[in-house]
């Protein structure tokens, strides 16, 4: 597991290791069950206060995101919360709306649009 | 954690007209590294010669281990490493040499740790102090400090003249010593603002001998920035209100510059899911934190 800091960004580091972590679990890079790579290692690794790598653990673990085990370890949560079904569809619904303004935004026509939309789902 | 390592209180010092520092307190807490920044000429090293006692304060008062810093025995002014300004080397002595005569002013050296780093560092024993390259000599002057065992760490400008890698070294050697030794409060002052972004939980902006500021480094981090974006037409009036911006300016027929001073990704994200032709971010930096803070502006 490998995690990146950008000193010249404006987000503070431990939000860094937050979001590059819940992005590798969305994206399927990190499954349940993968273990994380311990506050010191990860410290001396990225040259940062281990304080700050903790504070992301911290808050991962509050929102259910890792887990620590006793004497083992950190690892991705085995029971990952998951968006409830009313969360799913409005995630899409949002990035439909968004993508029909863009749509007009270019003129492209209902037609062509369905017709576009018909084809993608085709392809999948 | 919590726990105050040194305390620094209303301290004071004149060197004949010029206030060098004037009513500066500062704490550092138990496991806790506090980064200090400022100017050259802004009081850094006289902070923190007085912290050590080199010099007297004009008044204030500086306490170390919940301890008034003139009152320390002997044995507790070894639980303080400092590395100063300038090197502290005798130059004719070998690396060996220099290593047997610090030695001998701590009965609690740790012998173990002391042989591991020189190793780990291929500082050569038999050369002359004098012969070492910069990185070289920062890496032994820590060394040394690290194995006299400090509850206490002073650092000033120990990164000056090291190149990025020796940078880095010099800080994975402070970090891992810190995790090892709970408790153990660490100031550090620097210019390199990006190294000591890494390091610091607090930093502290010293200038013209007064402390403007103590903050967190992740809640500085986190403050006010500036987006810049033109949506591809009028974006909804709620989203120009969201709580967290500060202030909303409009730029041509559709752009807008958002000073925003709380709840960023959310409002990031409502602006990146309206169309847009240009989206930015503006950050405010420690550099630019930094420049406020020495009077750039003046």
């Amino acid at each position: 597991m490998k995690i990146f800091v950008d000193t010249r960004s404006g987000v503070p580091i431990y939000k860094q290791i937050i979001q590059q972590i819940e992005k590798g679990i969305m994206g399927g890079l990190y499954k349940p069950g993968d273990q994380l790579p311990t506050v010191r290692e990860v410290a001396l690794e990225l040259t940062i206060n281990p304080n700050t790598v903790a504070r992301a653990y911290r808050e991962l673990e509050h929102l259910g995101v890792i887990e620590s085990v006793q004497g083992r370890g950190t690892f991705i949560s085995s029971d990952l919360p998951r968006p409830s079904g009313e969360d799913k569809e409005m995630i899409i619904k949002e990035k439909i709306e968004a993508l029909i303004r863009d749509a007009r935004q270019l003129n492209v026509s209902t037609d062509k649009l369905k017709k576009m939309f018909k084809k993608a789902l085709e392809n999948e | 954690m919590g726990e105050s390592c040194l305390a620094v209180k209303t301290l004071s010092k004149d060197f004949g007209p010029k206030k060098a520092l004037a009513g500066v307190n500062l704490e550092v807490r138990k496991g806790e590294i506090m980064g200090l920044v400022g100017p050259n000429g802004a009081g850094k090293t006289t902070l923190i010669k007085l912290i050590m006692g080199l010099i007297k304060p004009g008044s204030g008062t500086v306490s170390v281990f919940g301890k008034d810093q003139r009152a320390l025995e002997a044995e507790e002014k070894r639980r303080i490493g400092y590395i100063p300004d300038e090197s502290f080397f005798y130059d004719f002595m070998t690396v060996q040499q220099t290593i047997e005569f610090n030695r001998g002013f701590y009965p609690d050296w740790d012998d173990e740790k002391c042989t591991e780093l020189m190793q780990r560092f291929h500082l050569p024993p038999g050369e002359p102090v004098k012969n070492l390259s910069r990185g070289m000599k920062a890496q032994l002057a820590l060394i040394l400090i690290l194995a006299q065992k400090p509850d206490l760490l002073l650092l000033d400008e120990p990164l000056e003249g090291l190149d990025p890698m020796r940078r880095l070294e010099f800080l994975n050697l402070v970090l891992e010593d810190f995790m090892q030794w709970e408790g153990r409060g660490v100031l550090f002052s620097s210019h390199y603002l990006e190294e000591l972004e890494r390091l610091a939980d607090r930093v502290a902006f010293l200038n013209e001998g007064r402390l403007l500021r103590v903050a967190e480094m992740e809640q500085l981090k986190g403050e006010e920035k500036t987006i810049r974006v033109v949506f591809q037409k009028e974006p909804p009036e709620a989203l120009l209100k969201m709580p967290g911006i500060k202030a909303v300016q409009k730029e041509g027929n559709t752009g807008y510059l958002l000073t925003i001073e709380d709840n960023f990704n959310a409002i990031y994200e409502a602006c990146c899911n309206y169309p847009h032709f240009i989206l930015e971010i503006y950050h405010r930096s420690l550099e630019d934190m930094f420049m406020d803070y020495s009077g750039r502006d003046k």
